[in-house]
């Protein structure tokens, strides 16, 4: 096995998984100015969803996935109504604290339903390997990404094209401009939730056959997912997949050739470079942090 | 003017029946004090350790009650005063508050790492004896204090029993030579993973083996071993001893089968890594032939004394039916650890003064084998258990389950699937 192409393949796989998780925190952030410590949370609920409907019903996680958008959008709206809805247009401090105690209270809940102990998701075809361009993947990691892929470019085109995308960009762009031409810019915050909610339990769904499952599974993920998304600019899609693929590629290349001690350093000198010199992130919109308060 | 004069008579009367109350309690506790031996005990109640704290609590409490019933010590019945130190704020206020409030004069406990040290600093302040019975902080030892006490091996141990291991049995089972043997390490970098690195480095060094790699990473941030696996694939070490926690060590091992790493043998220390039965259950057959270095469980019978024999199963009888559940790892330590103190306390009649109980304590020297869980007690000057005493025992995944496979007087199966066979004939 080559070094490099193993290395390329790894770091696209794994750009894809952080894009996935990354996209849903990057629409909810830029849409509805809030931060979502839950996410990472989100997440794991979804891997346990998997490993649930896995051992209740023997549902394969990519059978599973018809279900779980349904239990994702229903999840969606009652934390929407209960938690969110109160808090939006509130400061960051009062939005930063709700999300960051709703994500303590998932962890706390995970951990008393099912326990600290790690699951795994063994699927009977978990460990076929794939090879592609000299490299080699599970047909679980293939299939991740390739969901990933699609989905990601699926909901810039939805974004791009359909009126409720364009709604939403435009709520993203200027929420009182928005309103001004009869936007309801009260729905798109649902509708920006409940799109990034859907994200996150599809990406939960595919890796949980890729990934220990347990309480605090989502937290490796939401700090990546938050630098992806500070990278690749609030509320952009594409940003999300070119930041987590520049992310994925640092971890894996950093890793092999500097040493993987010194991976999160890579990264964040890359992050803060590219901070310096747009501070709005790869493909965000200029001034967009100030918008909507 | 009367009325409040009343109220005034009133709250006098009241305090003054409140005092003869207390002053009564205090004699009554003071009658008590006298006929039993105060011990603070600190353990993780509440907060994410608590499931394993409170284990650790049960343990030496079965323990606590075998002595009291054989007559206590001098007489004396042993009393704990319980308190919840869930994290290292929580431990430092309850140990001082144990030490002023409740007037113990010995500490024990404690389940983590994170606690002990933080702890057991507030018990050297008031100049007290602090009894560790699980920690494996290696710092808890060389703050130059006369009377911290650790019957658990440190992090360092765990290092040197993996390397010693090797030197003992497996680089013979491999037919390489100690000075040919390429030993990579892979390390989590917390204070758990790099200590015990540290310390299997410097044993591995002394013992001549070739050290090839040492990869360090955050178990927090790990999401792809890709790196690490290609780089030891182009080095190919014979041996990788590795310190992990549970999910990077189910990852690390999924993803080595993935990109087929050829290794002869895999070994980690600690009941949180390969020694986890999560890493069993997530991995399947896939676990088979890894080596765990975890505490003591499952041990040959045959290899401790018939009187010890006898107490550990007793111990193990009394503890699954009080607590209807397997007596397994911390439960042990902890049972142990209590064992052990009152064997110094047997030797100061039950005196807690730290110059007799330091005194004491490096008298005490009970042959491996001697105490309830297989181990054997001779503290070192700075109130280390010597690390041969510790027993520890290399456990290897077989059929699903993890047997005892060294030391060979332990064991109760012997090292299979050595070396390692390819990922594709497994």
């Amino acid at each position: 096995m080559e070094v490099l192409p193993q290395l390329i393949v790894s770091g696209v796989v794994l750009g894809g998984i952080y894009a996935l998780v990354s996209v849903g925190l990057t629409l909810i952030f830029g849409v509805m100015r809030v931060v979502n410590f839950a996410h990472g949370e989100f997440l794991m609920l979804s891997m346990y969803l998997a490993i649930g409907l896995h051992a209740a019903l023997g549902l394969d996680p990519y059978v599973g996935l018809l279900p779980a958008i349904p239990i994702a959008l229903v999840f969606g709206v009652l934390v929407y109504y209960a938690v969110l809805r109160p808090v939006i247009g509130r400061t960051h401090v009062v939005q930063i604290f709700t999300t960051l105690g709703l994500s303590i209270v998932l962890q706390n809940a995970a951990l008393m339903l099912w326990t600290a102990n790690f699951r795994q998701l063994q699927l009977p075809y978990g460990d076929r390997v794939i090879a592609v361009w000299g490299g080699v993947l599970t047909l679980p990691q293939f299939i991740a990404f390739s969901v990933a892929a699609l989905f990601t470019l699926a909901l810039f085109a939805w974004l791009k094209l359909t009126y409720l995308g364009k709604a939403m960009r435009a709520t993203a762009q200027d929420p009182n401009a928005a309103t001004l031409v009869g936007i309801d810019t009260r729905q798109m915050f649902l509708v920006a939730f409940l799109v990034g909610t859907t994200c996150v339990a599809v990406a939960g769904m595919l890796m949980a056959p890729l990934f220990p499952t347990y309480p605090t599974a989502g937290l490796q993920f939401a700090l990546v997912a938050f630098v992806v998304v500070v990278l690749g600019g609030l509320g952009s899609a594409v940003g999300a997949l070119i930041g987590g693929l520049i992310v994925a590629f640092l971890d894996v290349m950093g890793g092999f050739y500097v040493g993987t001690a010194w991976k999160e350093v890579l990264y964040f000198v890359v992050f803060i470079s590219v901070l310096l010199i747009r501070p709005a992130g790869l493909f965000g919109q200029r001034g967009a942090e100030d918008l909507g308060n | 003017m009367a009325v409040r004069d009343t109220g005034r008579q009133r709250t006098i009367r009241l305090v003054a029946l409140l005092a003869t109350m207390g002053a009564s309690v205090g004699l009554a506790s003071e009658a008590a004090a006298q006929s039993e031996i105060k011990i603070g005990v600190l353990q993780p109640l509440s907060g994410p350790m608590a499931a394993e704290g409170r284990r650790q609590l049960n343990g030496m409490e079965i323990v606590r009650d075998m002595v009291n019933e054989h007559g206590g010590i001098g007489g004396k019945k042993l009393a704990w005063v319980v308190a919840d130190a869930p994290d290292a704020t929580a431990a430092t206020n309850e140990a001082a508050r144990l030490i002023s409030q409740e007037g113990v004069k010995l500490l024990s406990g404690t389940l983590s790492s994170s606690l002990c040290v933080p702890a057991s600093e507030v018990a050297a302040r008031n100049n007290i004896v602090y009894w560790e019975v699980s920690c494996v902080d290696p710092r808890f030892n060389i703050r130059g204090y006369k009377n911290v006490f650790r019957t658990e091996i440190d992090a360092n141990g765990f290092g040197w029993y993996n390397i010693e291991f090797i030197r003992d049995t497996l680089h013979k089972k491999l037919g390489i030579e100690l000075k040919d043997l390429k030993v990579a390490f892979l390390s989590e970098d917390s204070a758990f993973g790099q200590g015990t690195t540290e310390a299997g480095k410097k044993r591995a060094q002394e013992l001549g083996m070739q050290i090839v790699a040492v990869d360090l990473y955050n178990r927090n941030t790990m999401t792809d071993f890709t790196p690490i696996i290609l780089k030891l694939k182009s080095i190919r070490p014979d041996v990788i001893v590795a310190s992990c926690y549970t999910n990077d060590a189910i990852l690390f091992w999924k993803q080595a089968k993935q990109l087929d790493l050829q290794v002869k043998a895999v070994l980690g220390a600690g009941s949180v890594s390969f020694g986890s039965p999560d890493f069993g259950k997530s991995l399947g057959k896939d676990a088979e032939g890894v080596f765990a270095l975890v505490e003591p469980a499952g041990l040959n019978p045959k290899s401790v004394s018939k009187e010890m024999a006898g107490l550990e199963s007793e111990i193990a009888k009394r503890y699954e039916a009080k607590f209807s559940e397997k007596y397994a790892a911390s439960a042990q330590l902890g049972a142990a650890g209590v064992w052990i103190l009152a064997e110094v306390l047997k030797m100061t009649a039950g005196d807690l003064s730290p110059d007799k109980v330091r005194a004491a304590a490096l008298k005490l020297d009970i042959p491996l084998g001697g105490a309830p869980n297989g181990w054997g007690v001779k503290f070192r000057d700075d109130g280390q258990n010597t690390l041969e005493r510790v027993q520890h025992y290399m456990l290897q995944w077989q059929d699903g389950r993890l047997v005892t496979v060294w030391p060979e007087r332990f064991a109760v199966s012997s090292a299979k699937l050595v070396p390692l066979p390819k990922w594709s004939e497994r």
